[in-house]
């Protein structure tokens, strides 16, 4: 019974155990799956928040006026000197050609708004143009500039959603007053808009209850003085959140400074509504309509921001609605993103500069780092002895390739410029920083791929009396170049991503231009985009996302390097 | 030690060498670090014959043959004691350079190991670093001709531009001896150049080792005892470091004067 029953049992103690083992695998299937979905939904997440960020900065708005290059205001003597037409008073220009376009606008608050729609920067442009070509004075010229980013932002619904609604039925106007414009339509013509401001206002209402409500809740266990002047805030918050409430219900609508904007577009003026009831609304017109004849073809802007919380007032964005039904802001691909330097206004800001910087730097570790590097890979691995100074060699420039960047930093801050006095923000320090910084990593990659050539290779080379030297460059050099190439390609690429060091030679300066040689000042990519994020302005936002996307654009464009030089290299041998 | 004959005294003894044996060795010591490989070899090779090298794994046979072509230069830990004479010269001496050497003494190794090149660049690698080809066309005379020697150019004359490493293992093997016959050696080593082979290409490597036996000096490493009995003239038994025996292959097969010899070729160990 038991010789019979022993292999039964070895077999039947396996199958027992089968279903265990199965599982086992089975989970660790899934965990590796979750895993893999885990980092892939993070990088789709970051490559969709950087994306859609970024995408926004591609594109800009223009806008493209007729301009009169006044002789007056340029060189009113009729020098024709060029030192003198560079003198032109080409600020005034543009900002009389702006105030052409609205020329209702009158007071000087009113113009200085309009003036904002371009920066003084665009005078720049403009003088270089007349400059350039100097019969163009007296004549009219159409001048394109880029949109202030404020402006810019507005109409790309960054500052707050501009929503449309579609005019229903015929409206007609009649003007009470001298600044006062009422436009009536059929019944329930507004009900939607009216609908549309007491739920914001139920929102704002219950917004201030939930923070009464927190400061409630805080002060309980504070002391009897702190609690008094809360008590207050409380109240006041209550009693707003009461008022809005009431004010909810009202059946005509007097819209105050914490509701949304509403902007009726009326014959190709914009009235600003004030009192809103079912079918009629008592505004002020922010631009006139041309006439007040009845027409079916009117539209309402909401602008759900309270306009004195955004950055754009109502008439600048009556004035920006105006141009663009116009024709004369359009939004266009945005080139001066890929062929300007940093400026200090976001809408000239472009990342040339550091895209040149960067290659500029690059190359200069490159021209340093990779033949040090492959050299000093192929002496160590081929021809130094193997004894102590040689380990201890090895282990220090496996420590080198773990030393944080910023220290390289610190080395090349103390020993290129104030030993070497090298020029500061200059390309070819960053690029030797960097050089030190990838050394390590192209030696140690190297010599990985050096020692993989089979010895066997070696031996046939010596063994028909190739020296030591041909052995190495006519036969392992090139079955070690695939891996060589992609360690150095890596390096590089890291290199390309690197801030920390090039913060502590200088290469964080503002810089204007683009830089034209090794020794010129410049800053690199990841540099611009640190110094764009820390900006405090809303466009700063977008462009620093796009700068990302380049970058990482830069750096796919390597390693895909890297693998295709692999493969074909591979291939050949 | 323990053998009557001495093996250096031995070949001279042979009726069928009568010029001086081409590679001479007197008293070779190898260690690797502190181990010892090889303990006071004393034998004598002659020119235009086969050699073989026979014993069991790890009996310094191998480490033997490369002392001869100071291939055991390339490792670090290896020193070599005692005088390795080619044609009365010692290897070993300060003046001779590895590179020359390694010209006149080409190796063979046991497995295939061709240049990731085409077939002729293969060939012509030798000439070219030696300068032994003054113009292409003497360069592919040079190839054309160790590659028929080598019996290869009838299978590859119309691919020369291929890989070597495309070619099958027997044919890599005969691209190998072609590439090392092209610097124009005086002596071949050949480290088990069989041992990769199915017995079809062996039989063809061998049929080649008995052509080239003619005009070059073959030492030849092997763990078959059949093929050291069909291609060798004289043969020599090493174990755990000793050279043990050598002689006439005949003698060695049917005669040996030890009993290791004797316990090995019956298949007793090893």
């Amino acid at each position: 019974m038991t010789e019979t029953a022993k292999p039964i049992s070895t077999k039947a103690l396996i199958a027992a155990s089968l279903p265990r083992r199965y599982r086992a695998e089975q989970r660790f299937r899934l965990y590796g799956r979750a895993a893999i979905l885990l980092a892939i939904s993070a990088l789709a997440l970051l490559l969709f928040s950087v994306g859609s960020q970024g995408f926004t900065a591609f594109s800009i708005y223009r806008f493209n006026l007729p301009l009169q290059l006044d002789a007056k205001l340029i060189d009113p003597k009729h020098t024709a000197d060029p030192k003198v037409i560079a003198k032109g008073r080409y600020r005034k220009l543009i900002q009389k050609a702006l105030s052409d376009a609205f020329p209702e606008v009158r007071s000087r608050s009113d113009k200085r708004a309009l003036y904002a729609f371009s920066t003084g920067l665009n005078s720049v442009d403009l003088r270089n143009q007349v400059v350039k070509n100097p019969s163009l004075i007296g004549t009219q010229i159409r001048f394109t500039a880029p949109l202030s980013d404020d402006l810019d932002l507005y109409l790309k619904g960054k500052i707050t959603p501009r929503k449309f609604g579609k005019g229903d039925g015929t409206l007609t106007a009649s003007a009470p007053g001298p600044k006062t414009l009422t436009l009536t339509g059929q019944p329930g013509a507004f009900e939607a808009l009216i609908q549309h401001i007491r739920q914001k206002r139920l929102v704002q209402a219950s917004r201030l209850e939930t923070r009464a409500e927190k400061l409630r809740e805080r002060i309980k266990g504070a002391n009897k003085e702190v609690a008094v002047v809360q008590q207050t805030e409380i109240k006041r918050l209550e009693n707003l959140a009461a008022d809005m409430r009431q004010k909810a219900k009202e059946h005509t609508i007097h819209l105050d400074k914490l509701d949304p904007s509403i902007l009726i577009d009326f014959n190709q003026g914009f009235i600003k509504a004030i009192k809103l009831s079912d079918h009629q609304i008592t505004g002020t017109p922010l631009l006139s309509p041309t006439s007040l004849e009845p027409t079916q073809n009117w539209q309402s802007l909401t602008l759900d921001s309270p306009e004195r919380a955004r950055r754009v007032t109502d008439k600048q964005a009556a004035w920006a609605e105006a141009l663009l039904a116009r024709g004369h802001v359009k939004r266009s691909f945005n080139s001066i993103f890929f062929t300007h330097a940093d400026s200090r206004e976001p809408e000239l800001a472009g990342i040339a500069g550091a895209m040149v910087g960067s290659i500029l730097t690059l190359m200069a570790t490159m021209l340093a780092a990779v033949p040090i590097g492959i050299l000093a890979a192929i002496y160590l691995e081929e021809f130094a002895p193997k004894n102590r100074l040689t380990d201890f060699i090895e282990v220090n420039i496996n420590n080198l390739a773990a030393v944080p960047s910023i220290i390289f930093g610190l080395l090349g801050l103390a020993v290129f410029l104030n030993m070497f006095h090298m020029p500061r923000s200059a390309p070819i320090v960053g690029g030797l920083v960097l050089a030190l910084m990838t050394l390590p990593v192209i030696i140690i990659a190297s010599r990985a791929a050096i020692k993989a050539v089979p010895p066997s290779i070696r031996e046939a080379a010596l063994g028909i009396g190739a020296s030591k030297t041909q052995t190495v460059f006519d036969h392992v050099l090139p079955l070690a170049a695939p891996g060589i190439l992609t360690g150095t390609i890596i390096g590089l690429a890291r290199a390309l991503g690197e801030t920390a060091p090039l913060l502590m030679i200088g290469m964080v300066a503002f810089i204007a231009d683009i830089p034209k040689s090794l020794t010129s000042p410049a800053t690199a990519m990841p540099v611009q985009i640190y110094l764009w994020a820390s900006s405090a302005e809303r466009s700063w936002e977008s462009r620093t996302a796009a700068a990302i996307i380049i970058l990482l654009l830069l750096m796919i464009i390597l390693n895909l390097t890297a693998v295709f030089l692999r493969h074909k290299f591979e291939r050949r041998w | 030690m323990d053998t009557s004959v001495s093996p250096a005294t031995q070949t001279t003894d042979t009726p069928a060498v009568q010029q001086a044996p081409k590679v001479q060795a007197r008293k070779v010591n190898v260690f690797y670090g502190n181990k010892q490989a090889l303990f006071d070899v004393n034998l004598d090779i002659p020119d235009r014959s086969v050699t073989s090298f026979i014993g069991p794994s790890g009996c310094g046979k191998s480490t033997f043959l490369r002392c001869i072509n100071r291939m055991n230069d390339t490792i670090d830990i290896c020193r070599v004691e005692g005088d390795i004479l080619l044609d009365g010269k010692d290897v070993y001496a300060r003046d001779v350079d590895p590179v020359i050497l390694r010209a006149s003494v080409g190796m063979v190794f046991q497995k295939p190991n061709p240049f990731p090149k085409s077939i002729f660049d293969n060939v012509a690698y030798g000439p070219r670093i030696h300068g032994l080809a003054s113009n292409p066309e003497e360069l592919s005379e040079i190839v054309e001709t160790s590659l028929r020697r080598a019996g290869l150019w009838t299978e590859v004359a119309d691919r020369l531009d291929e890989p070597g490493t495309g070619l099958s293992g027997g044919q890599q093997q005969r691209l190998v001896i072609a590439r090392a016959i092209a610097v124009r050696p005086e002596v071949i080593l050949m480290d088990e150049p069989c041992s990769a082979l199915d017995p079809i290409a062996t039989a063809r490597i061998e049929e080649l080792i008995d052509d080239l036996r003619n005009n070059y000096c073959i030492i030849m490493v092997t763990h078959s005892m059949a093929q050291a009995a069909r291609v060798s003239q004289h043969t020599a038994f090493f174990h755990l470091g000793k050279l043990v025996e050598a002689g006439p292959t005949e003698q060695i097969f049917t005669n040996p004067n030890d009993k290791r010899t004797q316990d090995y070729i019956t298949g007793r160990f090893g």
